[in-house]
């Protein structure tokens, strides 16, 4: 997601879709959210972290450390129950905006 | 000082600063440390991860590092923000404030001298005060549910006054009354208690059997009194205070059920009670539990109203049981009331000491307030020095809020040293304060003593001084935070003239300042004027050199009365006891040094006097009032030993002996009153309780006080 676009709980709202396939890490959270976007969302790699912090202390999700299949320490975030439900919020809430957004800019 | 130079010496260092600091994050740093550590490697793996995607993809290493970073973007804040979800920002800030507030002071230490010192001297003073006013007012007593506890005095239904009753009357009430659980006559006493050959006077109570279980308080050895103990013919039973096991059995454990001679009766030890314990007057260390038969004259009783009975509530019940009691038995008992009251607020009855503390503790209250107003006048004029350091900060992007922020932790740091010190003072001062603790500040004739001495520097104390603390940082300093952050660039540049607004906030500050200093010192000056004007007060004798000792053989004379009228006893007549004392006097007065020696039943200005109706040959029919007179026994050379003057007549001398016919010294007051303008030497008076008549012997100057 591009700096001047961030919509509230945008970030959010990624992560956590993300995490409903399987535990990732934050490199491959990365990856992932711009693989899918084919390019379009770049996140600002920097802010992903404190993030992740926060959806943790929020309870979203748990973390520990795994090694990788090259053999690398990393720390894999894991959604929990709770962060399922506060996705299934969001998600409605995110499709109440934009569609609200679509009918505002397609109304001539 | 000695506190102080240690205080500076370590900020020199800047020793507190980092001590501060550890205190402040020690328990969290561990865990600091692991997360920021985590955060790193997890940083260094996205970082890695990256390099070797864009390697892959083509990049030169250089390149691929550079992109990498440049595509994670500022990593200090991401750290920065990380943190702020663990919670640690605002820690970290406070820290920072600190450290800044501490080198600063640091750099002005006559500045910070002068402002710990002030505010040491207002925190201590209201510390010293706090700590007895809690000790007397705050606390509640150390019964089990004290608010249930009520102090029952007989009264005189006329003027209101406390009365001693006989414990009888207690005895019949406790079982007629349906508004308490128990009741338990006491009256505070002297006993004479012999332990092997030595006699000592030991001050003590003469309770209802139920005084303790009432009370909710345990013996922590042997046992409560019990309702036998109460029988005449039980030996009498005694419980002893903690530190009067400790002196007369060494703490000894067998002392239970060991004899001691008390007023010549052998009692015997039943239980010991724990060291803190007190009822009504502190001194009394010794129990003796009242027996049914001989109708004591006591001062109170004690009760504990039933779950839900309101003081009022019981006021009445007994008002009619004391009515009824007083049908019953009409020759012996007249005007008989009765007064309940919470024994938390018993003690203050006729003592002004709650109004004195109040009084004492707007006092420091003000010189606290002028400590702050001086604080914040310096703090002002500080702040004027440091307008350029200020200006900086704020062309740097400091907020205001931030500003004030470091100010008002400079200011709460200064409190909180000075309320550091002040504890010391606290400490000082509550010795000389104690040293000033008068014993006879009591309730009715001194059986009432407040726990002044239970005054100290503890938690709650502690508590207290560490709040006014932090409350002086902010109320000193709130006003030169926020004039010292505004400051506008222009002005800070151009030059140093303090800005006409904060000329105002001084001179509101010595305005404020002065008119509390005057209130302050006019209040001191009354009190010293009143203090002098006591000091000045002729008391009508001199009392300078002269020693005062106490001899009892009350106890003794009842004893006799009571074991038996038949066998002869030592002092059994009144002629054996004058005798008794004439040689105490003879045997007084041959120690090296004694000018001469009197006895006296009560001293002058003691609580308990005499007083009798007075009927005087030849005068009209008197009032009640004017009949009432206030008497005392006197031996020896009494007046020449306190320096009183004889105005007309002549002394005791040994010729008026029991034999003889009675013969009184009168005052000045009350020869003016009963023999206007006549001379009242020779005239014949009577007494209801002395020997029945006696001749008017000498006049002396104004003892009828």
């Amino acid at each position: 997601m591009s700096k001047n676009d961030r919509l509230q709980g945008s970030l959010d709202l990624l992560v956590l879709q993300t995490l409903t396939r399987k535990p990732m890490h934050g490199f491959g959270i990365t990856s992932h959210i711009e693989g899918v976007s084919q390019g379009a969302l770049q996140l600002e790699e920097g802010s992903l972290y404190p993030a992740l912090q926060r959806i943790q202390k929020e309870g979203w999700v748990t973390a520990e450390w795994k090694t990788t299949e090259n053999n690398r320490r990393a720390r894999y975030y894991t959604l929990t129950a709770e962060g399922r439900r506060r996705l299934e919020l969001a998600r409605e809430n995110w499709d109440r905006v934009t569609s609200g957004v679509a009918l505002v800019l397609n109304h001539v | 000082m000695s506190l102080l130079w240690k205080l500076k010496s370590l900020l020199r260092r800047g020793q507190l600063d980092a001590e501060l600091e550890e205190e402040v994050a020690f328990h969290l740093e561990m865990r600091r440390g692991q997360l920021d550590a985590e955060l790193e490697e997890e940083v260094a793996f996205h970082l890695e991860m990256r390099e070797r995607q864009l390697r892959d993809q083509g990049l030169s290493p250089e390149k691929a590092q550079h992109e990498a970073r440049k595509r994670f973007g500022n990593r200090t804040q991401a750290r920065e923000d990380s943190r702020a979800y663990w919670g640690f920002r605002a820690i970290d800030e406070l820290a920072g404030d600190i450290r800044y507030a501490v080198r600063s002071l640091c750099q002005n230490p006559g500045f910070t001298a002068v402002v710990v010192v002030s505010l040491a001297l207002g925190i201590g003073a209201n510390t010293a005060v706090f700590s007895v006013v809690n000790a007397i007012l705050l606390r509640p007593l150390p019964y089990e549910e004290p608010e249930r506890i009520v102090l029952i005095q007989a009264t005189d239904t006329q003027s209101g006054q406390f009365r001693r009753r006989r414990a009888a009357d207690y005895q019949a009430w406790d079982e007629e009354n349906p508004v308490f659980e128990r009741m338990a006559y006491w009256d505070t006493t002297d006993f004479t208690v012999k332990d092997g050959d030595v006699a000592q006077l030991i001050k003590g109570q003469r309770v209802g059997a139920s005084l303790f279980s009432l009370l909710g308080v345990r013996p922590i050895l042997g046992r409560d009194f019990l309702p036998d103990d109460e029988v005449v013919s039980a030996a009498p039973a005694v419980i002893l205070s903690y530190r009067l096991w400790e002196r007369l059995f060494e703490k000894d454990p067998n002392a239970i059920g060991k004899n001691l001679r008390i007023n010549l009766e052998n009692a015997t030890v039943v239980g010991v009670m724990p060291p803190s314990f007190f009822f009504a007057n502190e001194k009394a260390l010794i129990w003796v539990a009242g027996r049914r038969g001989p109708g004591y004259w006591v001062s109170d009783a004690t009760a504990r109203l039933k779950p839900g009975v309101s003081i009022e509530q019981a006021q009445v019940a007994m008002e009619t049981l004391a009515a009824r009691r007083q049908q019953e038995y009409p020759e012996f008992i007249d005007d008989l009331g009765v007064k309940i009251s919470p024994l938390h607020d018993a003690r203050w009855t006729g003592v002004r000491l709650r109004d004195q503390l109040f009084i004492f503790s707007c006092a420091v209250g003000f010189v606290l307030l002028i400590a702050c107003a001086n604080v914040a006048g310096l703090l002002l004029v500080r702040s004027s020095s440091r307008r350029k350091e200020m200006a900086t900060r704020l062309a740097l992007g400091a907020g205001r809020w931030r500003l004030v922020r470091q100010l008002l932790t400079e200011s709460t740091l200064l409190a909180t040293a000075g309320g550091a010190l002040g504890v010391a003072v606290a400490y000082g001062g509550l010795k000389v304060l104690l040293s000033f603790n008068p014993d006879n500040h009591s309730l009715f004739g001194g059986s009432f003593f407040p726990r002044m001495n239970e005054a100290g520097i503890d938690g709650e104390v502690l508590g207290y001084a560490l709040l006014i603390s932090l409350l002086t940082g902010l109320v000193a300093g709130i006003a030169p935070a926020f004039k010292g952050s505004k400051h506008n660039l222009n002005e800070a540049s151009r030059g140093t003239t303090p800005d006409s607004g904060q000329q105002r906030s001084s001179s509101l500050l010595v305005v404020a300042q002065i008119a509390l200093a005057l209130v302050l010192l006019i209040g001191a000056g009354l009190m010293i004027n009143s203090f002098v004007r006591l000091q000045a007060v002729d008391v009508g004798f001199n009392p300078d050199d002269v020693l005062t000792f106490r001899v009892d053989l009350r106890q003794r004379e009842w004893a006799n009365r009571r074991e038996s009228f038949g066998e002869a006893s030592q002092y059994s007549g009144k002629s054996r006891l004058a005798n008794y004392y004439r040689q105490v006097l003879e045997r007084v007065r041959a120690v090296p040094g004694v000018e001469s020696a009197a006895g006296i039943v009560s001293l002058p200005l003691s609580h308990w006097t005499s007083g009798s109706y007075v009927g005087v040959d030849g005068h009209p029919p008197m009032e009640k009032d004017e009949m009432s007179v206030r008497h005392n026994l006197v031996m020896g050379d009494f007046f020449q030993t306190l320096g009183i003057p004889l105005l007309r007549g002549r002394d005791f001398t040994s010729q008026d002996s029991a034999e003889a016919p009675g013969v009184v010294v009168i005052s000045e007051g009350m020869a003016r009153r009963h023999w206007p303008d006549q001379d009242p030497i020779g005239r014949q008076l009577s007494l209801r309780t002395v020997r029945p008549r006696g001749r008017t012997a000498g006049l002396n100057d104004r003892s009828d006080r």
